[in-house]
């Protein structure tokens, strides 16, 4: 389905467990640590993203496009497989998906200038046949399970429809029939929105992020941390709504000013339906807010200890991001001990020369099928 | 690193062709799984077929796709490779893509189910639940067999029903069909409605661009809301309810409700307004008022209104004013429905604002109070039972390798269901075409004509039906 999670295939089948996950990396594991595949999976999705950047799309389309690359290396290994005519082909996909489809001809042409210019990557270029071709076979190893369900929604719902559409989506045009969507009642009281108030504020934020420049908004910023899950497992592990309320957490957390100028408000009778939103008189106190909604806070303090993770790692390496210029990202963290950009792409040719050497040595990958993932409990 | 001209694709890359090689080697093709009945019609998308399912493939073979039962009856629909010319992937189109999409997260009984897709061939085949009748093929054999029969209330009531049933769950899921029309409405031999050619659908919620910018023409003609026809630049699931109201008056009268002629499109490659259809609605309904439909004067074509009137008291000055000649309309075909009436004038409606939505014509009194009730068998009703689907020999189309065909004019990607040449060059009768109206190129018996039809006689029609005994 397309509004209610409970009922689509990203809930029904493409929500695994830490267990699954290990599985499906097992092959990669003999050729890489998991820190390094840690790595190799943000280098990957800043690409996706910085590739999207090139071509004009969209955060959404970019982030359905990260989501079909580690879906489609759930049951595939990167030592045996190229991940360079994979990252062109997730972005193809999704533009069609998110309904602004581009032709696979500038795809590839926008690819192979990101791979020289950006990368200094020296392959052989995914030309304009192999994505169209890759994507017969992507679209089959995703089960053919296209339609992705993504934090940013909740942040819409629960944070009002302006401030956060303002944030995430810029213009939004020609939407119709507003309703609370991805199940929503199961998790949330239905009543009231958390106003952030829009104020510029960076400090504290780039702090928490080493090297990221400064963001100015505290929606932005909810973003970016929503962003920022993409670069790790979340979106394999976590409901959407969970990695968006832990988002909102973080950012209340993160930024104190905001959390003493949040607003509540109550949204007009029909829900979260209505623009035009009448403040009412609650005060503001988000944590009651937050407390409210039906859901485990087990689980989105996982979520969030596991996003400061993340971005430990991240701080640890110099994997160039999409938002950053790459030369002035290396040297501001010169001297940083972690893997840069050369680094990762040396890492993978190891891991595919390695894996070829195994292979005449008859040792098999031990991913042909994955295991299947377990229908998972209903609420988390 | 150049690459050679001859070898491309992921054959070259070593690493993929590797990868390719595993894949190839796990799946099944579509002739593996199943055996062909014949064909059953084609369309600009490509062809569909009737396949019973073998006994070794019962099973599921993905995550998501449905169990079988050995024998069971399946309709592939098989998408036409898009060439450039070679023999190359040049992406799978953007209907495609969203009949995909959309097809493997719905579950709902009034709309065709998908039971899994399978990439064979470097084609694309989704195996969709096998329906017998469809609406179209249920009107036309109510006005062609003789003597010409109006459909049973109870049988009417209840094939509308479940079609505003299928529309209310596709609705409430952000999801406008955008080409309801009799052939894509299709009916089980258990008389179980099932809406089908997710085709043109799409989800609404939330757009990044506007909806406009996609499809530049949606729905079939005849079934083409008035504030489309008046280039509304935003539209919403109200375009599905007026389509819903001209199927609905066609199950009624046994012939389109508003027969307009398409406005092809000229060398300007403007969208022309859709004046003959518009005048078909206003010879019906009248000539909508800024009372009734407060944002009418802000629609882009609303001038044209005038200048059909004017048009209309130049030639007959006898008559110079549209009236409304609904009334008549119902009078003859409804004459003992008075809560049916307020159904099909509610679905009629000219502002989409206020245009009866599919959840609450669900609880009209139509359906909830006024006898017969609607069944969940549309059959139950019945006075006669309606002629199996025709099927035709197969010609070894379904499991053919993709022979070379003329390369197709590559259009650009923005229209949905149009970028590719008519399937049938004769000039025939059948229904016309979303999306049609682009590729206004070869005059008579251009695009789209009577594609996507899914009924046996629209192929009778075009004169191409071989009939031949049913199997199994």
């Amino acid at each position: 389905m397309t509004s209610n999670f409970w009922e689509s295939s990203h809930y029904n089948h493409w929500i695994i467990d830490r267990i699954t996950l290990g599985q499906s990396r097992e092959d990669d594991l003999r050729h890489a640590t998991a820190e390094q595949l840690a790595v190799i999976n943000i280098f990957f999705a800043n690409m996706i993203a910085r590739l999207g950047k090139r071509l004009g799309i969209r955060a959404q389309v970019v982030a359905t496009a990260i989501v079909f690359f580690k879906r489609f290396y759930l049951k595939n290994n990167i030592c045996e497989t190229d991940p360079y005519v994979v990252v062109p082909t997730c972005l193809y996909v999704a533009t069609k998906i998110e309904e602004v489809p581009l032709h696979f001809k500038p795809i590839a042409t926008e690819t192979k200038n990101m791979y020289v210019q950006d990368y200094g990557l020296q392959i052989t270029m995914p030309d304009p046949q192999s994505i169209a071709e890759m994507e017969f076979y992507l679209l089959e190893d995703l089960d053919f399970h296209l339609i992705v369900h993504h934090p940013y929604r909740t942040l819409m719902q629960l944070c009002g429809e302006s401030n956060a559409s303002r944030a995430v989506g810029e213009s939004e045009e020609g939407e119709a029939g507003e309703a609370p969507v991805e199940g929503m009642r199961f998790w949330s009281t239905g009543k009231g929105t958390l106003q952030f108030e829009e104020a510029a504020r960076s400090q504290a934020w780039s702090v928490h992020l080493g090297c990221r420049c400064a963001i100015p908004q505290t929606h932005a910023w909810n973003r970016h941390i929503i962003n920022d899950t993409l670069r790790g497992d979340f979106c394999l592990l976590y409901h959407p709504h969970l990695i968006g309320i832990a988002a909102i957490f973080l950012t209340l957390v993160l930024d104190g000013d905001s959390r003493n100028r949040t607003d509540e408000t109550e949204a007009p009778s029909r829900g979260y339906a209505t623009r035009s939103k009448a403040p009412c008189d609650p005060p503001p106190n988000p944590v009651d807010f937050l407390a409210s909604l039906n859901v485990s806070y087990n689980t989105i303090a996982q979520i969030v200890q596991e996003i400061i993770s993340l971005w430990t790692l991240w701080g640890r390496h110099l994997v160039g991001e999409a938002d950053t210029d790459r030369k002035g990202l290396q040297t501001s963290r010169s001297g940083n001990q972690g893997m840069s950009d050369d680094d990762v792409i040396r890492k993978l040719v190891d891991m595919h020369r390695a894996r070829k050497r195994d292979e005449q040595n008859g040792v098999q990958s031990r991913l042909f099928e994955k295991p299947k993932p377990p229908k998972p409990v209903k609420k988390q | 690193m150049a690459v050679s001209s001859t070898a491309t694709g992921l054959d070259v890359n070593p690493l993929m062709s590797a990868y390719k090689r595993r894949r190839d080697a796990a799946r099944l093709g579509v002739g593996a799984k199943y055996e062909s009945q014949g064909f059953i019609s084609s369309g600009t998308y490509g062809k569909v077929y009737k396949v019973l399912l073998l006994a070794h493939s019962t099973a599921a073979t993905r995550a998501g796709d449905l169990r079988g039962e050995p024998g069971q009856a399946y309709a592939v629909k098989k998408f036409k490779p898009e060439k450039e010319g070679g023999d190359g992937y040049t992406g799978l189109s953007q209907s495609a893509c969203r009949e995909i999409a959309l097809n493997r997260e719905i579950r709902h009984e009034n709309v065709i189910a998908l039971r899994e897709v399978i990439l064979d061939m470097k084609a694309v085949f989704m195996v969709f639940e096998y329906a017998e009748h469809d609406f179209l093929q249920v009107i036309h054999y109510h006005s062609t067999n003789h003597p010409r029969s109006v459909l049973p209330l109870g049988v009417l009531k209840s094939l509308l029903y479940q079609l505003l049933n299928g529309v209310a769950y596709l609705h409430s899921n952000f999801i406008m069909h955008r080409d309801l029309k009799p052939a894509n409405i299709l009916i089980t031999d258990k008389g179980v409605v099932k809406i089908g050619d997710l085709g043109l659908a799409r989800v609404f919620h939330r757009p990044l661009v506007p909806l406009l910018n996609g499809d530049k023409v949606v729905v079939t003609i005849w079934y083409r809301a008035p504030e489309l026809l008046l280039g509304a630049k935003h539209y919403t699931t109200a375009i599905d309810m007026w389509a819903v109201g001209c199927i609905f008056a066609e199950l009624l009268s046994l012939r389109p409700i508003f027969k307009g002629d398409e406005a092809k499109m000229d060398a300007s490659k403007k969208l022309p307004f859709q004046k003959d259809q518009m005048l078909k609605i206003m010879e019906v309904l009248g000539v909508p008022s800024v009372d009734e439909w407060p944002l009418l004067a802000l629609l882009p074509d609303y001038p044209q209104l005038g200048a059909i009137e004017r048009e209309r008291a130049r030639q007959d000055p006898t008559k110079p004013r549209f009236e409304n000649n609904f009334g008549t309309f119902m009078n003859r075909h409804m004459r003992s429905m008075d809560s049916g009436r307020a159904v099909l004038q509610a679905l009629f409606t000219w502002d989409p604002d206020r245009r009866l939505s599919a959840a609450d014509a669900l609880y009209h009194p139509f359906f909830t109070a006024d006898a017969p009730m609607p069944t969940k068998n549309a059959f139950a009703h019945a006075t006669k039972a309606y002629p199996p689907r025709r099927i035709t020999a197969d010609e070894g189309g379904l499991f053919a390798e993709p022979a070379a065909p003329p390369p197709a004019p590559q259009t650009n990607t923005g229209a949905a269901t149009s970028q590719r040449p008519a399937a049938p060059p004769a000039p025939l009768a059948g229904q016309p075409q979303a999306g049609s109206v682009l590729v206004g190129t070869s005059g008579v018996g251009g695009a789209g004509q009577g594609a996507r039809m899914w009924s046996a006689q629209a192929q009778a029609q075009r004169g191409m039906a071989r009939k031949r005994p049913r199997l199994g």
